[in-house]
């Protein structure tokens, strides 16, 4: 049993948890530009690419994250493409957010009173301009308390990346509490450092439900 | 491409995996069902010395991965004496976990009440207990169907992290399978499946059953849940 | 369904198209622009066949305006902004102009206080007013009004029309889908009566009222009138 002082501890910690926090402008970049357009794809009913995506989308939503995250790390050196822990991290969270955005998106698009398509459409508007000054901005207000839930989604499954070798504030805590023998010291810090993080956007998320209720 | 002999060689092994996911599953949802019932329940009552811990337990579980309150059941438990096996902590913290959502669906489902029914049953000089048991959450569970059903889907997911634990679920078998053979595409592919045809299978159930109670609503779509996060 | 529509609307008519419901008059409406695809047969619109190019569509599109009966005004914006958006992205006329002439529409509509309300905070009738300044930014040389009134409560139908009957009066070439057998009687040169998909009636507004030819149409007037 090795004494690491409550201040080390935090510090050691919370500078893991930055890794778990770095995966989230890009993962989050990444799926609501690809949701986004595979919303509208399928909204649209683009044959063949249309299925086709929605087989995809409902096979990642329909698996656990933790099975995606090893077939990505131990099947992929079998086609030549061998990915660290890290890469693995970012590609799997990508894969996740963006198959359930879509889908997130796709409902807001259904949803979507059909007069606004017709009344850009009546002013003489180009798809482009629809799609980016009428449909987009109300789609991504409406959406946004999932959006927020996505985020808060991404944040706690970068811990499970942790079970293929990522450093980050899970394993990290495992490490200290193979040194101190106290798991809940670990465990409690790891948790607060989560709470601090996501229990405001739970809350951001409910208020801005109750706000497009209203 | 896939090695179908080595998939029917594997077969049986994936059988047993999913029944292991299976049950950890259902014996997860049972418990789970009880906490959320419970405590969704004590979540419409006024007192502050309800609500505040009920705040606590579900902002805890809702604001943490599931990994971190796995590694707290089976690391954290055992230095106060209680001794747990893997199979056990897996219950404990899957339970817990799909408790506080499903007390969410519960507490949404009791708000959406109709406030005449409990005064109807009070005013027959039904107990709290008995309004409770005969009038309100018969209404309350037939209504949060479709949701609890989604609740199930996302637990048998959340399951895989069994595998931590070295429990012999769908994907710990996957992984040794794969490690064993150095065939990880029929190692994966196979338990993926798996977990795809019960995600299907749940989904059409949860269409089904709201279809029912709003015909046309949800005919547009061929499969998957409506609603998600 | 449409059967054998053959109608022509020259300048400056002022066309309103009534008769039971389902009979095929929004259909027909929003064939004009195109809102709603038709199978055979042509429609030139400001001389222009629209089915033939996207061009030609989207030629008409600019130059002509719909007011819908939801009004469907874009409520993440301004009602400033709803009226001078097209304008800017679509005609590409700079903002300060595009708003200087959205500020004298909505005068002209009556909604001087409103310009920074958003769509959510008025009431029907001052949506509907909203929606009609927002057709007529794109200087359009034909009105389309799809059911304008019936959307609205009793106590505001007036204000809508009032607009509507100062357009007429002021020479707009208008097509009209409404029950509002009064405003028709106003301002309509010509009316037609449609049933089944088919125009059963298109004559000048005083024959309509005075002498209506079918029988249809005589018992459709007995039960509104």
């Amino acid at each position: 049993m090795q004494d690491i002082s409550l201040m080390q501890q935090l510090s050691r910690l919370g500078i893991a948890f930055l890794s778990n926090l770095a995966f989230l402008p890009f993962v989050l970049a990444i799926g609501i530009i690809l949701g986004i357009v595979i919303a509208f794809v399928r909204f649209h009913r683009i044959p063949v690419l249309s299925q086709t995506l929605t087989v995809l989308v409902e096979i990642v939503r329909g698996s656990p994250f933790l099975i995606i995250v090893y077939a990505i790390y131990f099947a992929l050196p079998y086609v030549g493409i061998e990915l660290g822990a890290f890469q693995t991290g970012i590609v799997v969270l990508s894969i996740t957010a963006t198959a359930y955005l879509s889908e997130v998106f796709r409902s807001g698009l259904v949803a979507m009173d059909k007069g606004q398509f017709e009344a850009a459409e009546a002013l003489g508007m180009s798809y482009f301009k629809k799609v980016t000054l009428i449909i987009l901005p109300q789609i991504i207000k409406t959406t946004m308390p999932s959006i927020v839930g996505q985020i808060v989604m991404t944040i706690k499954d970068t811990s499970i990346v942790s079970l293929v070798g990522m450093v980050e504030i899970v394993r990290t805590s495992r490490q200290i509490m193979q040194l101190t023998l106290n798991p809940f010291m670990a465990f409690s810090i790891v948790s607060v450092f989560f709470i601090l993080v996501c229990y405001p956007l739970i809350i951001v998320s409910k208020k801005l439900e109750g706000g497009n209720n209203r | 491409m896939l090695d179908m002999r080595l998939i029917s060689q594997y077969l049986p092994e994936f059988f047993e995996a999913l029944f292991e996911t299976l049950k950890v599953a259902a014996l997860s949802g049972v418990f789970a069902l009880i906490i959320g019932t419970v405590v969704g329940i004590i979540s419409t009552m006024k007192s502050k010395l309800a609500i505040i811990p009920v705040g606590i337990y579900t902002g805890f579980i809702r604001s943490t991965p599931l990994l971190v309150q796995l590694y707290f059941v089976h690391y954290g438990l055992p230095i106060t004496g209680i001794m747990l096996t893997s199979f056990q902590s897996a219950i404990i913290a899957f339970s817990l976990n799909s408790g506080a959502y499903i007390s969410e669906i519960v507490r949404g489902g009791l708000a959406s009440m109709d406030k005449g029914q409990s005064e109807a049953s009070r005013a027959l000089g039904l107990s709290w207990f008995q309004t409770m048991r005969l009038i309100i959450l018969p209404q309350v569970f037939k209504k949060i169907l479709p949701p609890l059903i989604s609740q199930f889907s996302y637990l048998i997911k959340d399951t895989s992290l069994a595998a931590v634990l070295v429990i012999p679920e769908l994907t710990y078998t996957a992984r040794k399978i794969a490690a064993r053979t150095y065939m990880p595409f029929e190692s994966f592919g196979v338990p993926m499946l798996m977990y795809f045809g019960i995600y299907l299978i749940l989904a059409l159930l949860s269409r089904f059953i709201s279809g029912k109670k709003e015909p046309g609503r949800s005919a547009r779509r061929w499969f998957g849940f409506g609603k998600v996060v | 369904m449409l059967k054998n529509i053959d109608l022509d609307v020259y300048e400056s008519d002022v066309l309103v198209l009534c008769g039971p419901s389902g009979a095929g008059k929004s259909t027909l409406l929003r064939c004009i622009n195109m809102l709603e695809h038709y199978h055979e047969g042509t429609i030139d619109v400001l001389g222009k066949d629209i089915k033939s190019s996207r061009a030609n569509l989207s030629y008409v599109r600019k130059n002509s305006g719909m007011v819908f009966q939801h009004f469907n005004l874009f409520p993440h914006i301004s009602v400033m902004d709803n009226v001078a958006l097209a304008p800017i992205h679509v005609k590409k006329i700079p903002k300060d102009q595009a708003y200087e002439k959205a500020k004298g529409l909505l005068d002209q509509v009556g909604l001087s206080a409103k310009y920074d309300a958003y769509p959510g905070q008025l009431s029907g009738g001052q949506k509907q007013r909203v929606a009609i300044a927002r057709a007529l930014a794109m200087d359009p040389k034909l009105m389309l009004f799809d059911e304008p009134t019936s959307a609205l409560d009793p106590e505001m139908i007036k204000e809508v029309l009032d607009v509507m009957i100062k357009l007429a009066l002021g020479g707009m070439t208008m097509i009209i889908v409404s029950h509002e057998m009064g405003f028709a009687r106003e301002v309509a040169n010509k009316i037609g009566f449609l049933d089944d998909g088919k125009i059963i009636e298109l004559t000048p507004k005083n024959e309509f009222f005075t002498n209506p030819r079918s029988e249809r149409t005589k018992e459709f007037l007995s039960k509104i009138l």
